[in-house]
C-alpha cells in the first residue's frame, strides 16, 4: 500500500469530506422539528433516565460526584464512540450507490461520520457538561484540559473499528445485526451506570484496558481534580493508534476488491 | 504520441453464480449430501444426470472460462489499450462483453485480478448521473454535493453555478428539496452538473440515454464541445449515431477482449477496419450472414399471402446476372423478386424498403409507377427486378424489407422483414463521386452524384 499516495488523495479530495459531514449533518435533522436540539436531548433524556432509575430508585453509588454529573460524562462519550462505530461499520454497504459509481478515497466517509462525532460531542459538552459541571461546582481545569486528547481517542478507536469491519459487512451482512449486540455487551463491561468502585477485584484487569472505562473514569476523575495516570494515559493512546492504524490498513487492503462483493 | 491512459494486460475475474450462502444452506447441503450417501450405501450408484448450463454460459465465451478458476469467469482478459491526448474513443460491444467492467477499472471504483493501467492529468467518470444526491437537500446545495463527489472542486462549482442552474433550466425551484422534483427535474439537475464537469479525461458511460430529446442533443453537443477543447473522452454506448458523430476511434470488444480498434486497425493498414464508422458497422455485422438469395423450392413451404400471392424466390444480381451480396460503391444492384398471383383478386403492387442494419431508412421503392394502375393481377407467375443504381449508396451493410400492397388500404400489405441483405464497400478508386479525394467517404447514409457548376472567373 502506498501510503503518501493515500495521504494526497486524501488531501486532493478534502473538501469532500466537508461535503459529507454538512450531507449527513444535514439529512440527519430536516424534517424535525427540534433540529440540532436532538443533539442534546438524546444524551439529556437517557442520564434523565438513569439519574431516576438508578439514581433515585437503586440508588448505585456515585464515588461523590453530583448523580447527573456521574452519568453526562458517562452518556456523552459513549454515544461519540457509537456515532462513529455504528455507522462506519455499514459505511460500504449503506454508501453501495456512491461507491460503485465513483471513484474516491472511500476512507472519508470514515472520516466524516468521525467528524460528525465529534461535533455531537462538541456540542454537549459545551451546553451540557460544562454547564453542568460549573453549576455542581465541580468544573476543574482537568475537565477541560483532558477532554481533546480523550475525545480524540474515543474516535480513533471507533472509527478503527469502524474501518476493519466495514469490508467484512459488505461480504457477511451477520456483522451489522452482532454489532449492536456486542456493543450493548461492551456496555454492561463498561462502569457507564454504575462506578469502577463497585467492580470486584478478579474484573479490574478488563477496567484497565477497556478504552470507554479509562475514557469515562478519566472525566469522572477530572471532577475532583485528578489528572489521568500515566498508565492510563500511555494505555488509551496505545490503543487509539493500534486501532486506527490497523483500521486504516485493514480497509486500505480490502480497497480495491470491496465493490465486487456489494 | 503521448498517452493518457494505458492499460497492459488488464484483466478481471468475476464468480457466477451467488457469493454467499446461509450457514443453514450449507448445513442443508451437507445434510442432503450424508443422506443420499446413507441411502445408496450398497446400492449402484446412479449415473449422474448430465450437467444442464444455465443462461449464463450462453452469455461467456469458452474462452472466458478456459483458465479461470472454477465457478470464475474472465469479464476482462489481457485487455491493452493506449488512449492519446485528444482522442475520443468510443466504446462498443454486446452486453456482456466486458465494457462496463473496463470502465470500472478505469474509473479506479474497482481494481483489476492482473495486468495494470496507468493515466495522467484529472480523470472524471461518469457512470451515473446524479450519483449521491440526496433528497433531503436543495438541488443547489445537491449540486455541491454532487459535484463535489464527482471530482469538481467547489470553487470550480461555484464559478461555474449560474451555468449550471441555467443549463438545468429548473429557475426558482432550484431552492427546493430535490424529493419534491419531478423525475424529470431531477433527471435535468443531475445532467447539468455532468455536462459541467471539467477535467482532462472524462469517461462517459451510456448516460446520454436518458432525458427528451432537445436535452439529449444539448448534452452531446457538449460532450463535442468537450473533445474540442482537446480534451480526452471515453464513451461507452450502443447508441451508433452518437458514437460515430462523437468519437474518432472505435474500439469494439467482445468476451471480455478488445476484437477491433479503429486505431491499429488504421495503422495496420486494415481497410475495413480504420476508421470509426468501419468499426460500428463491424460490430452491427458481428454475427448477421448476408443473404443475398432466398428460393423456395416447395410451393408448400413458400411464404403465401391471403391464399393470393405466393413468393418463389427474391435474390440480389449484379449486371452481369450473377447473384451476389457485396458490391461496390460504384456497380448498380439489382433486386429480383418471383413470385405467383394465384387467383385473380386484387391489384398487387411491389416495395422495396431499403434500410442499414443499424435500422437508418434509406428508401422505398414501389412498381406502381409500370404497373397497370387499379387493374387486379391475373394469375400466373411473374418476375419483377428493381435496380438500384450507382452511385447511389455509401458504405454500409444493408437489408431489404418487400412488402406486397393489394389495393391502397394499409391494413391489406404483406410484409415480409429482411429477405435480403448485402454490403455496399469503396476500394477507393478515384472513379465515380469520390473524384480524387483520398480519405474516407463521410458517413453519410447515400452517396448519389450530384451535378456541380463552377464559374470562374464570375462577377455578380
Amino acid at each position: 500500500m502506498d501510503f503518501a499516495a493515500l495521504l494526497r488523495s486524501l488531501w486532493e479530495y478534502r473538501l469532500l469530506l466537508w461535503v459529507f459531514c454538512k450531507r449527513d449533518l444535514k439529512g440527519r435533522y430536516t424534517q424535525t422539528v427540534l433540529g440540532m436540539g436532538w443533539v442534546l436531548l438524546t444524551p439529556l433524556i437517557t442520564v434523565g433516565v438513569f439519574v431516576i432509575v438508578f439514581g433515585v430508585m437503586v440508588k448505585v453509588p456515585t464515588d461523590g460526584l453530583p448523580t447527573i454529573m456521574f452519568y453526562l460524562v458517562a452518556v456523552i462519550p459513549w454515544y461519540a464512540f457509537m456515532n462513529v462505530l455504528n455507522p462506519s461499520v455499514q459505511m460500504i454497504e449503506g454508501n453501495a450507490g456512491l461507491i460503485t459509481k465513483v471513484y474516491f478515497p472511500r476512507l472519508l466517509i470514515g472520516g466524516s461520520y468521525a467528524v460528525g462525532a465529534a461535533v455531537d460531542f462538541l456540542i454537549a459538552y459545551v451546553l451540557l457538561i460544562t454547564p453542568f459541571a460549573i453549576g455542581y461546582g465541580v468544573w476543574t481545569i482537568q475537565l477541560l484540559l483532558i477532554m481533546p486528547f480523550l475525545l480524540l481517542s474515543t474516535l480513533m478507536i471507533g472509527l478503527g473499528v469502524g474501518l476493519i469491519l466495514a469490508p467484512v459487512n459488505a461480504r457477511y451482512r451477520d456483522v451489522k445485526h452482532f454489532v449492536p449486540l456486542g456493543l450493548q455487551l461492551f456496555y454492561y463491561s463498561t462502569p457507564a451506570i454504575y462506578p469502577v468502585s463497585a467492580v470486584p477485584a478478579w474484573a479490574e484487569p478488563w477496567y484497565a484496558v477497556n478504552p470507554l472505562s479509562l475514557v469515562i473514569n478519566s472525566y469522572r476523575a477530572a471532577m475532583v481534580g485528578q489528572w489521568p495516570s500515566a498508565t492510563t494515559l500511555w494505555t488509551l493512546g496505545g490503543m487509539a493508534v493500534v486501532c486506527f492504524v490497523s483500521g486504516v490498513v485493514v480497509f486500505q487492503r480490502q480497497d480495491r476488491q470491496i465493490v465486487d462483493t456489494l | 504520441m503521448t498517452w493518457v491512459i494505458k492499460c497492459s494486460g488488464l484483466s478481471k475475474l468475476y464468480r457466477i453464480g451467488r457469493s454467499n450462502v446461509t450457514a443453514a444452506e450449507m448445513l442443508n447441503a451437507r445434510l442432503r449430501n450424508m443422506t443420499r450417501m446413507l441411502m445408496s450405501a450398497g446400492r449402484v450408484q446412479p449415473k449422474a444426470p448430465p450437467i444442464v448450463h444455465s443462461d449464463a454460459h450462453r452469455v461467456l465465451d469458452s474462452s472466458q472460462t478456459a483458465d479461470a478458476p472454477p465457478d470464475h469467469f474472465w469479464a476482462l482478459k489481457d485487455v491493452d489499450l493506449e488512449i492519446a491526448q485528444g482522442d475520443r474513443v468510443g466504446i462498443i460491444g454486446p452486453n456482456g462483453c466486458g465494457k462496463s467492467t473496463l470502465l470500472k477499472l478505469l474509473s479506479r471504483i474497482t481494481g483489476p485480478t492482473s495486468g495494470e493501467f496507468r493515466f495522467r492529468g484529472r480523470l472524471i467518470s461518469l457512470l451515473e448521473i446524479g450519483t449521491g444526491f440526496h433528497g433531503d437537500l436543495t438541488g443547489r446545495e445537491n449540486i455541491f454535493l454532487n459535484g463535489s463527489i464527482m471530482g469538481m472542486k467547489p470553487a470550480e462549482i461555484r464559478r461555474r453555478l449560474d451555468e449550471i442552474i441555467e443549463f438545468s433550466e429548473l429557475g426558482e425551484m432550484i431552492d427546493t428539496p430535490v424529493k419534491r422534483y419531478s423525475s424529470g427535474m431531477y433527471v435535468r439537475l443531475a445532467f447539468s452538473v455532468a455536462a459541467h464537469l471539467e477535467s482532462e479525461l472524462l469517461i462517459v458511460d451510456e448516460v446520454l440515454a436518458v432525458g427528451d430529446a432537445a436535452f439529449q442533443r444539448k448534452c452531446s453537443e457538449k460532450m463535442l464541445e468537450v473533445a474540442d477543447r482537446g480534451r480526452t473522452l471515453i464513451f461507452v454506448s450502443h447508441d451508433m449515431d452518437a458514437i460515430n458523430r462523437i468519437c474518432n476511434r472505435g474500439v469494439h470488444m467482445a468476451h471480455g477482449r478488445i476484437v477491433g480498434d479503429s486505431m491499429i486497425g488504421a495503422e495496420a493498414g486494415m481497410r475495413a477496419l480504420s476508421s470509426v464508422a468501419d468499426i460500428t458497422r463491424s460490430y452491427i455485422r458481428a454475427g448477421i450472414n448476408l443473404q443475398c438469395e432466398q428460393v423456395w423450392a416447395d410451393p408448400a413451404e413458400s411464404p403465401t399471402f391471403d391464399g393470393v400471392i405466393r413468393l418463389d424466390a427474391v435474390r440480389i444480381i449484379d449486371a452481369a446476372g450473377a447473384v451476389r451480396s457485396e458490391f461496390d460503391v460504384k456497380e448498380p444492384l439489382t433486386v429480383e423478386i418471383e413470385f405467383e398471383i394465384l387467383k385473380e383478386r386484387y391489384p398487387v403492387n411491389v416495395h422495396l424498403h431499403v434500410k442499414d442494419l443499424s435500422g437508418h431508412y434509406v428508401l422505398v421503392s414501389m412498381d406502381n409507377l409500370i404497373a397497370d394502375a387499379g387493374a387486379h393481377r391475373r394469375p400466373g407467375r411473374y418476375r419483377e427486378r428493381c435496380t438500384i443504381t450507382a452511385p447511389l449508396l455509401n458504405v454500409g451493410d444493408y437489408r431489404i424489407d418487400l412488402e406486397f400492397w393489394p389495393g391502397k388500404l394499409p391494413e391489406h400489405r404483406f410484409m415480409k422483414a429482411s429477405v435480403l441483405s448485402f454490403s455496399v464497400t469503396d476500394d477507393s478508386s478515384p472513379e465515380g463521386v469520390r473524384g480524387d479525394w483520398p480519405n474516407q467517404w463521410p458517413n453519410c447514409i447515400v452517396r448519389p452524384s450530384l451535378p456541380w457548376w463552377i464559374e470562374q472567373p464570375w462577377r455578380p
